[in-house]
């Protein structure tokens, strides 16, 4: 389902590590290893995290080479972001339009 | 929130038993309530705030305060306090120091639990009588309610930065004209809905408890439902409610995209004066409630639209213009 999907991507983005995970994976695709890299966490610690990621579908990981690297997952994020836009802009349009009433009524 | 917060009316004992689960720890949630500074802003009922004159918190030590009523009435206030245990029991007897017109003598006890990190809180009121209590049980049982709801919004915040997000934006208008346009029905129908939605309701009751329920549809005719509570009304400055999705018949509903959104959320809206003929709108919106998944949800929201992870959004449209 649609709504769950965006609720695991929510949840998944929730955490500060994992978003600091996307961050860096932005600059290209990464091994596990060098994702745990920055942070002072257990390997086993740091697979969960990739775990939640990749469930949530913001991250894929490669089949075929040997170190399964992980890379950003654009369609995943491009979900979040149109709902996101959705909420945001909701009300970010409606003080322009109360901006712009305001205005046309003044004199 | 109501719906977190329950009383129970032991058939054995005069009280009042009011409780909340508050997502907040315990000695946050004691330094509130012991507090003057804390108190005057949510103590008592919806729509009331308070005045402190003393605060001496001890055992034989009182506190002295007048609340004011959403009506305008005032009501002189004693505490004195018979336990002080930080950060678990407060307990206290009551009455109004021989000022105003009404004297409700009771004892009163705070009892704060820790359940995991967050705070069952337990307001109990003991009446003279079985009789006295089924007097004021009336009033008394809502207003206990929204009393804890009250310290559960304040101290939300102060518990964890996420449970708040605020916005803000100024308005060449006065603080009068800028309050009439975000709450009268009239002015709101300008400019509340996006263009091409039609409004189906507009229903407004505006008064503290009073509901505003609202309706548009696309022109798909897809409809979204929306309802109010006010909770707090200071013409021209403040505006608090409590808003949640809605179904047609005014009953709560989840967020129509998201099912982990939070069912209900507390806004407050201040309007600064930044002249004669500029206000600055702040509108916060702040999560209360006590459902982990709901809050993070609510804060992951957030940190997607203040920059927390844009960089990745930012990378995803790099990626899409290239390929």
């Amino acid at each position: 389902m649609r709504e769950d999907r965006l609720s695991l991507k929510l949840q998944a983005l929730a955490d500060p590590t994992r978003r600091a995970m996307l961050a860096r994976l932005r600059l290209g695709e990464a091994t596990v290893n060098e994702l745990a890299q920055p942070f002072e966490m257990s390997l086993p610690a740091i697979s969960k995290h990739i775990k939640v990621l990749q469930q949530a579908g913001l991250i894929t990981r490669s089949r075929h080479a040997q170190q399964r690297p992980c890379q950003l997952s654009p369609e995943g994020l491009q979900e979040v972001d149109e709902w996101m836009k959705a909420y945001r802009d909701v009300w970010v349009d409606r003080l322009s339009r109360l901006d712009a009433y305001l205005q046309s009524v003044k004199e | 929130m109501s719906r977190l917060a329950q009383t129970i009316l032991p058939k054995d004992k005069p009280q009042i038993i009011t409780t909340r689960l508050i997502a907040a720890p315990r000695e946050l949630v004691w330094k509130a309530l012991t507090t003057p500074e804390h108190l005057q802003h949510f103590w008592g009922p919806d729509g009331f705030t308070n005045t402190y004159r003393q605060f001496d918190l001890r055992v034989g030590g009182q506190a002295l305060f007048t609340m004011h009523g959403p009506d305008g009435t005032d009501y002189p206030n004693r505490f004195k306090f018979l336990a002080v245990e930080p950060p678990h029991l407060l307990r206290f007897d009551h009455d109004n120091g021989g000022e105003g017109p009404v004297d409700h003598r009771f004892v009163g006890e705070l009892e704060l639990f820790d359940e995991a990190g967050k705070t069952r809180i337990e307001l109990r009121v003991t009446e003279k009588s079985m009789e006295a209590r089924d007097m004021v049980a009336g009033f008394a049982v809502e207003g206990g309610q929204q009393n804890l709801d009250r310290l559960a919004t304040y101290v939300a915040p102060m518990a964890a930065e996420k449970n708040l997000f605020t916005i803000e934006r100024s308005f060449a208008v006065s603080q009068q004209r800028l309050f009439k346009a975000c709450t009268n029905v009239e002015d709101m129908m300008q400019w509340f809905a996006a263009p091409g939605m039609k409004v189906i309701r507009a229903s407004q009751d505006f008064r503290v408890g009073g509901v505003y329920h609202y309706g548009t549809a696309s022109p798909q005719g897809q409809e979204m439902w929306g309802k109010v509570t006010y909770k707090e009304i200071t013409p021209n400055s403040r505006l608090v409610y409590l808003q949640s999705f809605s179904d047609k018949d005014g009953g709560i509903t989840a967020h129509p995209m998201s099912p982990t959104w939070p069912k209900e959320m507390v806004t407050v809206f201040e309007f600064i004066p930044e002249g004669e003929k500029q206000t600055r709108l702040k509108i916060s919106w702040i999560y209360a409630g006590v459902d982990d998944t709901e809050a993070n949800t609510f804060h992951a929201a957030h940190e997607g639209m203040t920059g927390g992870w844009t960089g990745s959004l930012d990378a995803l449209q790099k990626y899409l213009n290239t390929n």
